[in-house]
């Protein structure tokens, strides 16, 4: 019976990683200019052995590869992130950016744009930067307000969220009125987009997504058990608190890395591991890696579909996940009704 | 609050009536002047009446606006359009100006009453203009609302360069400047046409004109900078019509010779390389990208020939 | 062995419980019985931490309960608790194997060993059937047997018990209890939380009554459930008797203290014995009457029931006629009673007294039942009284009926 569940995660696994294979061949072929998979490999072994190729070579390795390869890891990261907030809240509709992770990151990146203004070639290395510590520091701010003697409780985070989250949109706001030379840019920000995707923007996030990742899946085992309540957790020998606030620190370093180059790119959080969980089952050990690389190979396509769906204007990624989440939302109610 | 609010567009409605009650009474003909229209070659200045007052001026909105008397009393809601009044030598009429106003500097001392974007309508009536220059856009409903507290308004918004002539025309003719107008209007086409002769000789060359980096914009036909590149001698690579959003692929595969930004949107031509994907470029390796002030190229007032200027300059710096 | 020396603990700074003493060893099923909020589920929190201990010392085989880790404490400490929370789809399987997540290494994987340790637990809680079935689909009582199978998958030395019956069947509520008393004679030391005194009394080795936080008293179960007892504690007039198959202690409860009648709506003598009077006992005090009831005997069941309902009586050890001093008691009781009921019970020397001061007392009374000579063992004397009685006074077959006649007879007093 082991044996049967351990084969099964190996196939759901190796399928997934199949898909995003395709996923990635398929961005960065297909766009403004198209190029069919075998130029893409080609391409690809010209830049490896140094050869130079024609123009569509640039477009390639300069743009597609490195574009494709954020959505593929901005996905992952947001995906996992979201699986870990679900497992510490408990609850399969909560989303990574919860805790107002995304307003703190808008505050950030509207404090960048601004300040670049008159200097805007600093903007490509000041607008992560600051929405990854706008992010950060907001998670930190609402641990702080959340947490009482030691403990965190769900619905203090929530609240202490809840709270900030308005705080810092109110702020966005308003410097966004003094500014308003800049509210374009902000707003084009805000909206979640890739189009500003870079080699140095793959190897910033790289490492986050792995270590963010990796780590938690080395926990599977404890993620379940969080699952049945603080109190149960702790009678099972789960140090509940610390491992709640190691949990959340991982969880919230993926999406400050997927927010600080990407923007705001909502429901891949939410709808990715939810899907997940309801054909694979809630154990961690497959849920995890199966929503990270699920996540990836949707925001690969989305990405696409934002390139090429009014070609040559860009639609911003967050519209076309937005367009996905509502009817995904209308789904599972419809769905709760039937079971009703 | 509402009260407040109340007692205040009383207080404008009432100060409409007494100006226009102060204007003194039409006669009842109204003398329907010819327009002056520049055209691309010669102007026929000399054929253009004196106006009269009262006169009717056809805007760029397509509205016919009647001028009672002499404005003394002028409200700018553009830079664009304060500059023509100044050109025309009336800047000691002006009672209001937009916080972008910026020429001549004399401006820096005339009342501000509001931004670009919206102008503030109280500011607006405390001025007591006689006469209120507009643009159209975003401007359409601040016009609706100053006419509707009985304000005279003219909107300008010239979409080719010759536009631009026809726009110091009205601006004169509305204010009685109809001499200086035609000084203006002779004055910028002869800096055109120092401009179409450089270039004549060269061939067009492709050319792209960043407006806006984040999303990036550019223009296309249609529009007023786009018309200036025409002009300057250059080869606009982008097809759509009007102010159009590009992608960086498309960008790569057109590789336009000339690179241009509007100050608003790069700093410095050296910021264009740092971004990535754009080190690619013909134009950056060829070290032709160039940052032009928006206040020229983009303001369509009378220095509009001195941004034409440093386009085709950029376009064409073998021709200078 | 568990043990709390002079603990005080609660939740945050309110203390909760104080100053309390206990002593678990393994071997032994230790109850803690009282009322809602006494502090029963304090003391067990305090063991698994999330309560927290203020002073005193909580330990475990001489270890400080309170210094150690939770999985330290898990290693040694399993919880059922009263509810569990089942809201994913985890196969009955994957959530008794979550038990020895502290039994595996860090990041290692179950070994057939762990899956052997989840399936024998699956057998001894008779969950089998279920385990590959989605636990957020089964029962109330089928997941309160899978928490007891998870905790025994820790391989625990301790058991806590937060009323882990509370749940369950008939049927399963047997089983879960008699596993539990054999795990104990195995050599664990079980706490458990009952809130059914009379299964405390039945599958307890000692017992523990807690009362607005502190231990009111501890013993054997015989020991502690006392009347006195549950009326102080629980407010409440029960019977405390033997139960006849298993010879445990049973407990009846007949009155809440606050449902007694500030005011007596009169006061009735009743003779009576054998456990003939005892329902009409319980209507009378429910009805709020003061009942006297002569003289009975240890071991008579009127007695119980007289005791626990606070009758008035004299208490007899011996058979004989009583002597002078009682016998005027009981006829002073009887006398000052606004009425009087008779039952055809057997009457010997002892209780004749009730049978004559009735009868002395003059007035109408109740008689219950059909007298026959068999119930005369005082040579005649008893049918002799109970003939003389019989003319002015009201017949009836029951306790009901002998109810509404006394509720006639003192309304109808002048």
């Amino acid at each position: 019976m082991v044996d049967q569940s351990r084969a099964r995660s190996v196939t759901v696994i190796t399928a997934l990683f199949a898909v995003l294979l395709v996923a990635i061949v398929a961005g960065v072929g297909l766009g403004a200019v198209s190029v069919g998979p075998t130029e893409v490999f080609a391409a690809i072994g010209r830049a490896l052995s140094g050869e130079s190729g024609p123009v569509s070579d640039a477009v390639i390795i300069d743009l597609r590869l490195p574009r494709v390869l954020l959505a593929a890891l901005v996905g992952a990261c947001l995906a996992s992130a979201g699986v870990l907030y679900q497992a510490i809240f408990r609850n399969p509709l909560a989303d990574p950016y919860i805790l107002g992770v995304s307003s703190g990151a808008g505050l950030g990146a509207i404090i960048a744009i601004v300040s670049t203004t008159t200097a805007t070639g600093l903007r490509y290395g000041l607008v992560p930067a600051g929405a990854f510590a706008g992010a950060l520091a907001t998670i930190l701010v609402v641990v702080r307000l959340a947490s009482r003697r030691g403990r965190l409780e769900t619905t203090s985070l929530l609240l202490a969220g809840v709270a900030i989250s308005y705080i810092l949109a109110a702020l966005t706001s308003f410097i966004m009125v003094l500014f308003r030379q800049s509210m374009a840019s902000v707003v084009f920000w805000m909206m979640g987009g890739l189009t500003s995707a870079s080699w140095r923007y793959v190897g910033m996030i790289a490492p986050m997504f792995v270590i963010g990742v990796v780590v938690p899946l080395l926990y599977t085992r404890q993620l379940n058990i969080m699952l049945l309540g603080d109190e149960r957790a702790s009678q099972l020998g789960i140090e509940v608190e610390r491992f709640k606030r190691i949990t959340l620190a991982f969880a919230s370093l993926l999406v400050a890395a997927a927010v600080s180059v990407s923007g705001l790119i909502g429901f891949i959080g939410l709808m990715t591991p939810h899907i997940v969980r309801l054909i694979l089952g809630p154990d961690h050990r497959l849920l995890l890696p199966a929503s990270t690389l699920a996540g990836a190979s949707i925001m690969v396509f989305a990405d696409l579909l934002a390139r090429t769906a009014l070609a040559p204007i860009e639609v911003p990624v967050g519209i076309v996940t937005a367009l996905l989440g509502g009817p995904f939302f209308i789904w599972l109610l419809v769905r709760r009704e039937g079971v009703r | 609050m509402q009260f407040r609010k109340m007692l205040v567009s009383l207080f404008v409605i009432v100060l409409a009536v007494l100006v226009l009650t102060g204007c003194s009474s039409a006669s009842d003909a109204e003398t329907e002047s010819d327009l002056v229209e520049s055209s691309s070659a010669d102007d026929s200045s000399t054929d253009v009446a004196e106006a009269l007052f009262p006169v009717t001026v056809t805007d760029d909105a397509g509205r016919e606006v009647t001028v009672e008397s002499e404005p003394m009393r002028i409200v700018s809601l553009a830079p664009a359009n304060t500059e023509i009044v100044a050109a025309l030598g009336l800047i000691d009429r002006l009672v209001g100006v937009t916080t972008y106003d910026d020429y001549p500097p004399e401006v820096a001392d005339i009342e501000k009453i509001g931004d670009f974007i919206t102008p503030n309508l109280e500011a607006i009536a405390a001025a007591e203009p006689d006469l209120v220059l507009a643009t159209t856009g975003v401007q359409a409903d601040v016009v609706t609302q100053l006419e509707d507290l009985g304000a005279v308004v003219i909107a300008i918004d010239p979409q080719t360069l010759a536009d631009v002539a026809g726009a110091v025309a009205v601006v004169g003719q509305a204010t009685g400047a109809v001499s200086e107008a035609v000084e203006v209007i002779a004055d910028m086409n002869a800096a055109i046409e120092e401009v179409r002769t450089a270039v004549s000789a060269e061939e067009p060359v492709s050319c792209f004109l960043e407006i806006a980096q984040d999303p990036l914009f550019t223009v296309g036909d249609g529009t007023l900078l786009a018309d200036l590149l025409t002009i300057a001698g250059g080869d606009n690579v982008v097809a759509e019509p009007g102010y159009v959003g590009y992608s960086l692929e498309q960008l790569i595969t057109d590789d336009p010779v000339v690179y241009m930004a509007t100050l608003g949107s790069m700093s410095d031509p050296a910021d264009l390389a740092v971004r990535p994907g754009f080190d690619g470029l013909s134009a950056v390796a060829a070290d032709r990208v160039y940052v032009l002030d928006d206040n020229l190229v983009s303001r369509p007032g009378p220095r509009i020939v001195e941004g034409l200027r440093l386009i085709a300059e950029a376009l064409h710096p073998n021709a200078f | 062995m568990l043990s709390f020396e002079n603990v005080t603990a609660g939740y945050g700074d309110t203390a909760i419980v104080r100053d309390v003493s206990l002593v678990v060893p393994p071997g032994e099923i230790v109850g803690l019985v009282g009322p809602n909020g006494a502090g029963k589920s304090t003391l067990l929190r305090a063991i698994t931490g999330s309560a927290d201990v203020h002073r005193g010392s909580l330990t475990l085989n001489g270890t400080s309960l309170a210094n150690m880790n939770a999985r330290d404490r898990a290693r040694s400490v399993g919880v059922v608790p009263q509810s569990v929370e089942a809201t994913f789809s985890f196969s009955a399987r994957e959530f008794v194997l979550m038990g020895r997540h502290v039994r595996m290494t860090r990041f290692g994987t179950a070994s057939a060993h762990d899956h052997d340790v989840v399936q024998e637990m699956l057998e001894l809680t008779d969950t089998a059937y279920l385990a590959d079935d989605p636990v957020d689909t089964l029962s109330g009582g089928d997941l309160q047997r899978l928490a007891l199978a998870q905790a025994l998958a820790q391989e625990p030395d301790v058991l806590l018990l937060d009323e882990a019956t509370s749940h369950l069947d008939l049927n399963h509520r047997l089983q879960v209890l008699n596993l539990v008393r054999r795990l104990a004679d195995e050599g664990k030391a079980v706490l458990a939380v009952f809130h059914d005194l009379d299964l405390a009394a039945r599958y307890t080795d000692r017992l523990a009554v807690v009362h607005e936080g502190g231990i009111f008293s501890a013993g054997g179960p015989s020991d502690v459930l006392t009347p006195a007892m549950l009326r102080s504690v629980f407010g409440v007039r029960a019977v405390v008797g033997a139960d006849p198959v298993t010879g445990s202690l049973s407990v009846t409860p007949v009155l809440r203290e606050q449902d007694v009648p500030p005011e007596s709506q009169g006061s009735v003598f009743i003779a009576a014995g054998g456990g003939a009077g005892s329902h009409l006992m319980g209507l009378l005090a429910l009805e709020g009457f003061s009942v006297s009831a002569g003289v009975l005997n240890h071991g008579d069941m009127d007695r119980e029931v007289a005791a626990s309902l606070m009758v008035t009586r004299v208490d007899l050890t011996a058979y004989d006629t009583p002597p002078e001093e009682i016998r005027t008691q009981v006829l002073d009781m009887a006398r000052k009673a606004d009425a009087r009921v008779v039952f055809a019970v057997p009457y010997g020397p002892a209780n004749l007294a009730n049978l004559e001061a009735a009868a002395a007392a003059e007035g109408p009374l109740v008689l219950v039942g059909t007298w026959s000579e068999e119930l005369d063992f005082t040579h005649g004397e008893a049918t002799k009284l109970w003939r003389s009685l019989q003319a002015d006074s009201i017949q009836v077959t029951d306790a009901r009926r002998a109810l509404a006649a006394v509720r006639g007879l003192v309304h109808s007093e002048p």
